[in-house]
């Protein structure tokens, strides 16, 4: 699903790595700039100084800026910082990459939606007031879930989520990667990356976690099995 | 948890490629099918509201005054009678003064209010977040915009004029005591069909030239929220231009 060979950006390197689909990667970058970069580099959004990345079988630093969309397209991408359109409703945003890429609109996709609270554990009614307002009204739980919840409505085969647990609190982290887990289990084909900030975040998700790539220290990564 | 340092700044290019606003015009033309698109179309329908709906019943109110106005000063205060002073009417406030004061009232509301928020998008690097998730910002945030200021324009002026017809036709017997038969008379003997679909076309132009005009200040031209006063400066003496260039034109082809 995906695979990094000699990576190197501004604030890392990456000599050599490889997230299979069905696996659950958590990157741990030392800072938010480190983060996106690796988001970038692994996107296609920034060209690589050197090395190749891999994302479903491609390379995207040889494709044109339309090619890089398509295949961004099949992938569910969610930030909690600067990651919803501020002048749309949490409800909105939700919606945009279903109906974007795949046309649905929210009649379509209630249902979906409801089972996607039911794995958070965030009762419906609660969860649909929260939808109403913008991302600078919504509280950081209510920002990740709208996040996390428009990634998972496209339906995509890799879930890339960056500081996704800025600001929550452990039983809603919990609840979030609960989530995750059981989104994955419905096809084995599906993958997620979890980029986080800082390594306190690992713990928490190491018992569902196959892989653990490390951007910090002397920038070489580690990989556990 | 991040800190201020921490915050990566937003991305070096935020629509790589683009060189202005004819890279812009060409990439809206090539797309117009993308507002089929749900999320594109809520886009069109929410400027659609703020640039038209929110804007018709002051374009109402000000288009029967500058009816009545005019009609009060040319045919009562000049005295130049009825005949003369509908086709002064008709030059003047269906012609000019109709898309004139619509394109100022849209660019000065909605143009401006579009323009910063575009502009904070891309300062807050929410363009790299639809780019990530597979989405070209000018599908989702120019082409509705553009089609948006276009179809506001065309339907603001169309309706300035018709009440400046039927509102100022009616002020004027009130208060000036013009009568209204021969005023409808007299303008339907002179008003070719051929400047109704010239103004409609120059309309729809002029709203996606200044729909462009918006984009290209918010997403291109360089952009910071301190210097929001100035930016909203060159849009609207760019405004101004555009709609000098385009009323000039539709004249000359009239002529």
């Amino acid at each position: 699903m995906i695979e990094i060979q000699e990576l190197e950006g501004l604030h890392f390197r990456l000599p050599r790595a490889a997230v299979p689909a069905g696996e659950l990667a958590a990157v741990v970058a030392p800072t938010l700039a480190c983060a996106r970069e690796f988001v970038d580099l692994l996107l296609g959004l920034t060209a690589p100084s050197r090395g190749r990345v891999s994302l479903f079988g491609q390379g995207l630093a040889a494709m044109n800026d339309a090619g890089r969309l398509a295949v961004r397209a099949r992938l569910g991408f969610g930030a909690q910082i600067e990651g919803l359109v501020s002048h749309l409703a949490l409800w909105e945003n939700i919606l945009l990459g279903a109906g974007y890429h795949r046309g649905r609109d929210a009649a379509a996709l209630d249902a979906r939606v409801r089972t996607l609270l039911g794995w958070c554990g965030w009762p419906e009614d609660e969860a649909r007031e929260a939808f109403q307002r913008t991302p600078s009204q919504a509280t950081p739980f209510e920002r990740a879930t709208a996040v996390w919840l428009r990634a998972l409505l496209g339906e995509p085969d890799l879930l890339v989520f960056e500081d996704l647990f800025n600001g929550l609190a452990t039983d809603q982290r919990r609840r979030l990667i609960e989530a995750s887990v059981a989104y994955q289990s419905e096809n084995p084909r599906r993958g997620s990356v979890f980029v986080l900030v800082g390594d306190r975040l690992v713990e928490e998700l190491q018992p569902t976690s196959m892989f653990y790539l490390s951007l910090r220290g002397d920038f070489r990564a580690e990989s556990h099995a | 948890m991040a800190t201020v340092q921490d915050i990566a700044a937003p991305g070096p290019a935020d629509l790589p490629g683009f060189e202005g606003g004819l890279d812009l015009f060409l990439h809206v033309a090539g797309r117009i099918r993308q507002l089929g698109r749900p999320p594109v179309r809520a886009a069109l329908w929410h400027q659609v509201q703020r640039g038209a709906l929110d804007f018709a019943a002051l374009t109402a109110v000000m288009g029967a005054l500058a009816g009545f106005f005019t009609i009060a000063t040319v045919e009562v205060g000049f005295g130049l009678g009825v005949s003369l002073g509908v086709r002064v009417f008709q030059a003047l406030v269906l012609g000019q003064l109709a898309g004139s004061v619509c394109a100022l009232l849209l660019v000065a509301g909605p143009g401006t209010a579009a323009m910063v928020e575009l502009g904070l998008m891309r300062h807050q690097g929410e363009l790299r977040t639809l780019r990530l998730m597979g989405i070209d910002p000018r599908d989702l945030l120019v082409l509705p915009r553009v089609a948006g200021f276009a179809f506001a324009l065309f339907v603001l002026t169309f309706i300035f004029q018709a009440a400046a017809v039927l509102g100022g036709f009616a002020l004027a017997a009130l208060f000036v005591h013009v009568p209204y038969g021969p005023q409808i008379t007299a303008l339907f003997a002179t008003l070719a069909p051929a400047t109704l679909v010239i103004s409609a076309i120059r309309n729809l132009l002029l709203g996606a030239v200044l729909g462009l005009l918006v984009c290209h200040q918010g997403l291109v031209a360089p952009f910071a929220p301190e210097r929001m006063p100035q930016i909203a400066g060159q849009l609207l003496t760019r405004s101004l231009v555009a709609l000098v260039v385009a009323q000039g034109g539709a004249a000359l082809f009239l002529s």
